[in-house]
């Protein structure tokens, strides 16, 4: 659909575009499928880890 | 291959001000634009700057919305659409029009165009193809956010 290729990185199906990756993975929260995560690059290495917000986990890392 | 960026994420909940609080309070992020364009859909909203994109957080004002139908499917809140920015609309046009994809909503003005496709096609969350004008590089004009491109969105961080 996108036009770009499905790779397989760390056992998971991944679609890179040009300045983030779309991660999928198997729907195991009983909600169906949807928008789950956010992978966010953080230059505060205070605020760095996992937080949920919003029904969505945050994942805070390095940038 | 022609480009496409991840420009904003959109989340929905049942209820707007606790989620742009602990936005504010637990991630640091501080409100960019509110849209009042929204409201013909039966939302409001708040955009928050993150990198060179956007998150934004919608959640209806009224029943009978799309949204709150989709936060019932769901039980609560959660993601709701991601945006991306592409350098040719038309040509992702004719794709998804090939590959039998349903447009659920189309909006445009002067500067800015998008396609939304339709959620039981595409599967997972919404997602939309976006034409900004101006806007061929990373950082640039956002309409969504009434962002006109003349200063860094947020320095700290972005989407992986």
């Amino acid at each position: 659909m996108i036009e770009r290729p499905v790779e397989m990185r760390e056992g998971q199906r991944t679609i890179a575009l040009d300045d983030a990756t779309l991660r999928f993975t198997a729907a195991a929260d009983g909600r169906g499928e949807g928008l789950a995560g956010l992978d966010l690059a953080c230059a505060d290495s205070a605020r760095r880890g996992l937080v949920s917000i919003c029904g969505i986990r945050f994942r805070l890392v390095a940038a | 291959m022609s480009g496409i960026r991840m420009r904003q994420i959109c989340l929905v909940a049942r209820r707007l001000a606790p989620v742009v609080d602990q936005l504010r309070g637990t991630l640091g992020l501080e409100v960019c634009h509110r849209d009042p364009g929204v409201g013909k859909y039966g939302l409001e909203n708040a955009l928050f700057p993150v990198g060179d994109g956007f998150l934004e957080v919608v959640a209806p004002v009224r029943d009978g919305t799309t949204a709150g139908r989709y936060l019932d499917r769901r039980g609560g809140d959660g993601g709701y659409m991601v945006i991306t920015q592409v350098d040719d609309l038309e040509a992702r046009r004719r794709r998804v029009e090939a590959l039998g994809i349903r447009i659920a909503n189309e909006i445009g003005y002067p500067d800015y165009r998008e396609l939304q496709l339709h959620p039981r096609d595409v599967g997972g969350a919404m997602l939309s193809f976006s034409l900004q004008a101006g806007a061929r590089s990373p950082g640039g004009p956002w309409h969504p956010a009434a962002f006109d491109g003349t200063a860094r969105a947020n320095p700290a961080g972005g989407a992986r």
